[in-house]
């Protein structure tokens, strides 16, 4: 097994009755619909895990994931508790191993996961708690060739609402991400993760997001990529609840030779919910994107409504994006829609923006920003939105 | 203020301007006229610097520096603006934030200091005044939804806040109702300080009933067959341009 140089064996899940072995599946290849596009090139190397960094501490809102280790808070943070692998009590692993159950995948990737994390977290929003503050999440790597392979569990309980941010930073050669987050929302809570991806420019994510929702939920997630070699968020929400609401959103921006991937699944599986979806991509470069976005709407589930919308600009020649809408509808009583554009620049409104002294390098990142406006402005946390804006100022992306 | 000697430019293979020469003195509004197709926005978008135009021979000096030499933006700082004949719609772009950015380049470029914010908020009072802008569009993205009448307020409006030397009006008037192009002449009006120069490129005499010009040219088979003052105009107005067409194929 080339992708993880030798495993060592972990505690992480020892009370999980079947661990899958890496040996048993093959790396995916481009002959695999899902990885048509994507090859795992990049991923496929020797990795090596970390070290616990014993001096390594929480943030004051939330936790830190260091090279796979997560340093938690000391006790809870506004009806919000954090629980270690090491801490789970039986009706809490119950709870876990029933979340996992729910993502019927056996690949290598999974084995990768179950076999090379280092730990895992579980964290609960009480019954009925509404926390004023974001709860944080950052995930760095500081180890040269590292594997960080960590597990976050997140289960909203009923009537809670909660905001989380995950702040994916790097400062190593290169290294390998490979994140579970696992999320249920239970009945009428409220779930919002909003993701920024800045790893450093030679590292690669693999984020594994599987969210399912009860009834009356509602989840929002935004997903900003701005860096990293290799990078693909597939993201599963299954909608197990009637009248729920899902907004999905993402921004990305490949440069270089880098790769930026989001698979997306909405699985409506009950009747009268909404989802919205919203995915915008500004390719630089060799840069190469790839967004497939699959919309499921099962037989009972009447009364869907569903909206996808993929939209691309192309900065250069050399830039590639693969674009794939999937919707399966097997409802008759259903409002879907889904849009894909890819294009150039509007040269008319550069020339424009030209002409009364700008240049045409901050017009182009003006236009940028605009493109992507209505993207960053569903990041409800302001404060957060700044620092996304700050970031992709920071990357050359988009002006002030 | 503005030479321009047998300018020669073209789009793609199509050769629009032949040779046109005209020049434009400090503080003097120039009207350039003529049939459609005749080559007058063609002269508005090599001017502004426009890349889908080859200029093929000629040179256009403005305030002695080589224009054609400069890229648009360059041109824009030195003083010269370009009013649209279809300004732009650019979503998710606030007029604010553009404008802070275009007023900055300029002000930088032409040595001044920057403006504070509270210094800016006023020029936009100001300014906006001028052409009855009302001061929720300064707010909206640029131009979009907005009425032609306030599409070309807005163009103005930006000519007054980036202060320029030269400003050249590419069919202004087209799609104005008779409001919207009194505000417009207005705003224009003010601005006449006999300094500041006009290129006011218009298909019919109306717009010079409010905004009066010291020269009228008449642009045909892309060169200036005719020059005038303000009588031109109306004598245009009257008699049509088959009478010069016919005199210039005559030729």
């Amino acid at each position: 097994m080339s992708i993880v140089a030798e495993l060592k064996p972990t505690s992480t899940f020892s009370f999980k009755p079947n661990k899958h072995s890496v040996a048993d599946f093959p790396l995916p290849t481009t002959r695999a619909e899902s990885w048509r596009y994507t090859r795992i090139g990049a991923i496929d190397s020797t990795w090596k895990q970390a070290e616990r960094n014993e001096n390594m501490v929480a943030l004051e809102n939330g936790i830190r994931i260091e090279n796979g280790f997560i340093a938690l808070p000391t006790g809870e943070i506004q009806g919000v508790s954090f629980t270690a692998g090491k801490n789970l009590s039986a009706e809490q692993q119950a709870l876990i191993l029933s979340l996992l159950a729910k993502e019927n995948r056996s690949d290598v990737f999974d084995a990768i996961s179950e076999n090379a994390s280092n730990d895992l977290v579980l964290i609960e929003i009480q019954s009925g708690k509404i926390t004023e503050d974001v709860i944080s999440i950052e995930i760095e790597n500081t180890l040269n060739d590292c594997i960080s392979a960590p597990y976050v569990f997140i289960v909203s309980k009923e009537n809670s609402i909660a905001k989380f941010t995950i702040d994916f930073k790097g400062q190593t050669e290169r290294s390998f991400h490979l994140v579970q987050l696992h999320a249920h929302v239970e009945q009428s809570a409220q779930l919002e993760i909003h993701l920024l991806q800045n790893t450093s420019k030679n590292e690669c994510v693999l984020l594994r997001e599987s969210i399912s929702q009860a009834e009356k939920s509602v989840f929002k997630i935004t997903t900003v990529t701005a860096n990293g070699t290799w990078v693909r968020n597939e993201l599963n929400i299954r909608i197990e609840g009637q009248h729920c609401e899902t907004f999905l959103s993402g921004a990305y921006f490949p440069k270089q030779d880098q790769l930026i991937d989001n698979h997306t699944f909405v699985d409506h599986q009950v009747a009268n919910c909404y989802s919205n979806e919203l995915y915008k991509g500004v390719l630089f470069d060799n840069g190469k994107g790839v967004f497939n976005g699959k919309v499921y709407v099962h037989v009972d589930a009447q009364k869907t409504n569903a909206y996808q919308s993929n939209a691309n600009i192309m900065m250069s020649d050399n830039a590639s994006m693969f674009t794939k809408p999937e919707l399966e509808i097997y409802a008759d009583d259903v409002k879907c829609s889904h849009g894909s554009t890819t294009g150039q620049f509007n040269e008319e409104a550069l020339f424009y923006l030209r002409a009364r002294g700008l240049s045409e390098e901050s017009a182009k990142r003006l236009l940028v920003s605009a493109f992507t406006s209505d993207v960053i402005n569903r990041i409800s946390i302001p404060s957060w939105k700044e620092y996304v804006l700050a970031t992709l100022i920071q990357n050359e992306i988009i002006t002030e | 203020m503005l030479t321009i000697e047998n300018l020669h430019a073209r789009i793609e293979e199509k050769e629009i301007l032949k040779g046109l020469s005209l020049t434009i003195g400090e503080g003097e509004v120039h009207a350039i006229m003529g049939p459609n197709g005749s080559g007058k926005s063609t002269l508005a978008s090599v001017l502004a610097g426009r890349e889908d135009y080859e200029v093929t021979d000629g040179t256009v000096t403005f305030n002695g520096k080589d224009l054609l030499d400069m890229a648009a933006e360059e041109r824009a700082r030195e003083g010269l603006f370009l009013a649209f004949q279809y300004p732009v719609e650019i979503p998710g772009v606030s007029n604010m934030n553009f404008l802070k950015a275009a007023v900055g380049e300029v002000r930088k470029h032409r040595g001044l200091e920057a403006l504070t914010a509270k210094e800016f908020l006023q020029l936009v009072k100001e300014k906006s005044q001028l052409v009855e802008l009302d001061g929720q569009l300064a707010n909206r993205a640029v131009n979009e939804g907005f009425s032609g009448g306030e599409k070309k307020r807005n163009e103005i409006f930006q000519m007054a806040m980036l202060d320029p030397s030269l400003c050249v009006l590419d069919e202004t008037d087209s799609g104005l109702d008779i409001d919207a192009l009194r505000i417009v002449s207005d705003g224009v009006n003010t601005m006449r300080d006999g300094k500041r120069s006009f290129v006011i490129i218009t298909h019919y005499q109306r717009l010079l009933d409010h905004i009066v010009p010291d020269f009228v040219h008449v642009l045909y088979k892309g060169k200036i067959v005719k020059s005038g003052t303000k009588e031109l105009a109306l004598e245009l107005e009257e008699k049509g341009y088959d009478w010069l067409k016919e005199m210039e194929d005559a030729k």
